[in-house]
């Protein structure tokens, strides 16, 4: 019996690229006809393989264009991997970006139900739950103003409180601790905290390396689509760090 | 695995082929027999046989003029023309005319003359040819009478008719789709389970679009209800005083067709853009991607059931009279949205990879409205276009919602098979080209 929640097998992903995007019919058949519809590939990730265990915070770390962020997007489902396979146990929670499916026109109330229900939730839960949900953002005074004339940090703080607001299995995290002030950050972090002590399963994808050695236990080394190393964090980040002051 | 999975897929697709080309070639065998029962040896009766500008001498008929024989309901290939009764010809000849479709006009070309040497009793002037309708004038007869008893109609020759070969098809893709279930039976629960739990997001998706599309409006749903009573207005303004249809109750069948065609329209044109107006959704989430198409053709679809308000307050006005039949209205709005969501979720997936469709789909879409009978009646089309008219789905949904909701026809077996036909057709083609298309959407968005 393996404690793995998320396995991911041997898993490549491939883009098309075409040098000029053809996206109507003219160019298509043209292109079709005279045979220069070639496409070339893109590797954005090969043959990665890892597993991550239940309850751990897992970390990915890698330059911009490693590949971290289409790893994420195969985790959750957003991806299908052109080879390989993801086996994932249990309900994903991706806080890929937050407010996805947020509808500018409507009010916040609004929008809670709606995007509760863009991530699965059933709506009773959200109804329970709303007010804790609002309470969190700190949006009392604003819950019947349209979403068009929130600002950027409300509008995150907004998405991040519903996106947390069950517990689920398994937690992805990309970036996102960078919205809102300080003091949001502080409290993000700790209820960030507070879901891996319940048991929640963490992945979390941040260039802010001092946040990776706080929260990690084990971390994954992408670079170029290829996982460089595997371990834990005391034995990666230190390397990583020195790869990257010796690249510059 | 997945190569098994492959196999599985190309023999699926395969079958459905193969089912469908069978099913043109049979149904093209089976509409010929099915014409043969019904219309070998079709007898017109002598008193459906009209004549006219006969003159008598005390009491017996001199000369005929003019005699006509309609044969309704197929293009008829006349063989025989049958004389009998008591008459005496000798060194006339007879003279049939005929036309070829209903809106012809007897003329010299389409003319056989026959000279009749002798023919006493009876006798039988061949004819040969496709008529419509035809007219038989016996000159320089004699002394006595003439009965034209029958138009004999030769099996042989007859063009299929496209009213049953759609029949037949739509016999086999109900079969097709049935198959389909059956193939796919053991992935249903797993597919139902991702919908129970998207379903409570179809729901607000739908409240969203309802909510966006009425913000800031005084009116608000009111609208869903008076445009069309507006559109309809001018509509009857204009068709009853510029073009002249005769259509009793032109509101009624104007809002009835108009209910369905927007129906249709609306939601296939929203459901077009929907994949890629969910971009940003999908980018950032899973969510099962036909939750777009599908939702957006419910929004379309809540809408006209607001509309049939409109229709309530014109057949109330109206003082329309009311058959039980008008309780079926759900049907061809149920049959629409079937069909509705299968161009949807073509239009929705093709979209995504060229953008083009969006165009080329509007263009379309003017045309289809002339090319259903929504504002003029079906009877001014020549008997051509009515039997292209047939391959039109549009066509048969609003002739249903008309003939049960107005005319107060029960509707047959056979009209409900080819609506069931298209619909099923329409969501299989869609079901499939999505699912084939939906994992590269990530790609082109």
């Amino acid at each position: 019996m393996s404690n793995a929640v998320i396995s991911v097998r041997d898993v490549s992903m491939d883009f098309n690229m075409t040098k000029e995007k053809v996206d109507n019919l003219k160019e298509y058949f043209i292109k079709l006809v005279k045979q220069q519809l070639r496409f070339e590939k893109f590797t954005a990730v090969s043959h990665v393989s890892f597993d991550v265990l239940r309850g751990e915070v897992f970390g990915i770390v890698g330059l911009n264009g490693s590949g971290k962020s289409t790893m994420l997007k195969i985790i959750s489902g957003i991806l299908k991997p052109t080879l390989g396979s993801v086996e994932v146990k249990g309900t994903i929670s991706p806080l890929i970006e937050l407010g996805a499916g947020f509808d500018p026109e409507l009010t916040a109330r609004e929008n809670v139900f709606l995007n509760g229900s863009v991530l699965g939730f059933p709506r009773s839960l959200i109804k329970e739950k709303y007010k804790e949900i609002i309470d969190f953002a700190e949006l009392h005074e604003f819950q019947d103003v349209a979403i068009k004339n929130f600002s950027s940090g409300m509008y995150a703080r907004l998405g991040f409180s519903i996106a947390t607001l069950v517990r689920p299995d398994i937690l992805i995290v990309d970036e996102i601790l960078s919205v809102g002030d300080f003091l949001f950050q502080r409290k993000c972090e700790e209820r960030i905290r507070d879901m891996m002590s319940g048991g929640t399963t963490v992945i979390l994808v941040t260039h802010d390396i001092d946040q990776i050695q706080r929260l990690c236990s084990r971390v994954a080394w992408l670079e170029k689509g290829k996982l460089r190393e595997l371990g834990a964090t005391a034995q990666i980040c230190p390397k990583y760090i020195a790869a990257g002051s010796e690249g510059n | 695995m997945s190569v098994l999975k492959k196999a599985k897929k190309t023999l699926f697709l395969l079958l459905f082929l193969l089912a469908v080309l069978s099913g043109l070639a049979f149904s093209s065998r089976d509409s010929l027999r099915n014409i043969t029962q019904n219309h070998e040896q079709k007898t017109v009766t002598a008193s459906e046989v009209t004549l006219s500008g006969w003159s008598e001498n005390n009491g017996k008929l001199v000369s005929v003029e003019n005699a006509s024989v309609t044969v309704e309901g197929v293009n008829c290939y006349v063989r025989n023309i049958n004389i009998a009764g008591k008459f005496d010809v000798r060194d006339g000849y007879v003279r049939v005319r005929y036309t070829k479709a209903a809106d012809e006009a007897f003329n010299d070309e389409n003319m056989l003359i026959r000279p009749v040497k002798y023919m006493t009793g009876g006798g039988y002037i061949t004819v040969l040819e496709d008529v419509y309708s035809l007219s038989v004038t016996l000159f320089d007869g004699g002394e006595g009478s003439l009965q034209i008893s029958g138009v004999q109609v030769n099996p042989r020759g007859i063009t299929i008719s496209i009213s049953d070969l759609l029949l037949w098809w739509s016999l086999l893709t109900v079969f097709a789709a049935a198959a389909a279930l059956i193939f796919i039976l053991g992935r249903l629960r797993a597919y139902l389970e991702v919908f129970r739990r998207f379903s409570a997001l179809l729901r607000d998706l739908v409240s969203r679009d309802l909510k966006v599309k009425y913000r800031r409006s005084l009116l608000g749903f009111v609208w869903s209800v008076l445009n069309p009573l507006l559109m309809m207005t001018v509509m009857t303004v204009v068709f009853s005083q510029l073009f002249r249809f005769d259509i009793k109750n032109f509101p009624v069948y104007y809002l009835t067709g108009v209910l369905i065609f927007n129906f249709v329209v609306e939601a296939t044109t929203s459901s077009l853009g929907s994949v890629l107006g969910a971009a940003p959704l999908i980018k950032k989430v899973y969510i099962p991607k036909y939750i777009f198409p599908l939702e957006k053709c419910l929004f379309a679809f809540v809408n006209m059931l607001f509309s049939m308000a409109a229709v309530v307050i014109v057949f109330t006005v109206l003082r329309i009279e009311l058959h039980w039949t008008i309780f079926l209205f759900p049907l061809p709005m149920l049959y629409a949205f079937v069909f509705a969501l299968g161009l949807g979720l073509v239009l929705s997936a093709f979209n995504v990879m060229f953008r083009d469709i969006e165009h080329l789909y509007g263009v379309w879409v003017t045309a289809w409205l002339y090319l259903t009978p929504v504002i003029y009646p079906l009877d001014l089309l020549s008997r051509l276009f009515r039997d292209i008219m047939q391959l039109n789905p549009l066509y048969h949904y609003v002739d249903y919602i008309r003939n049960v909701m107005i005319y107060g026809k029960v509707p047959s077996v056979r009209e409900n098979l080819i609506c069931l036909g298209f619909s099923l057709a329409f969501l299989l083609v869609g079901v499939l080209t999505f699912k084939r298309q939906q994992d590269k959407f990530i790609l082109h968005i």
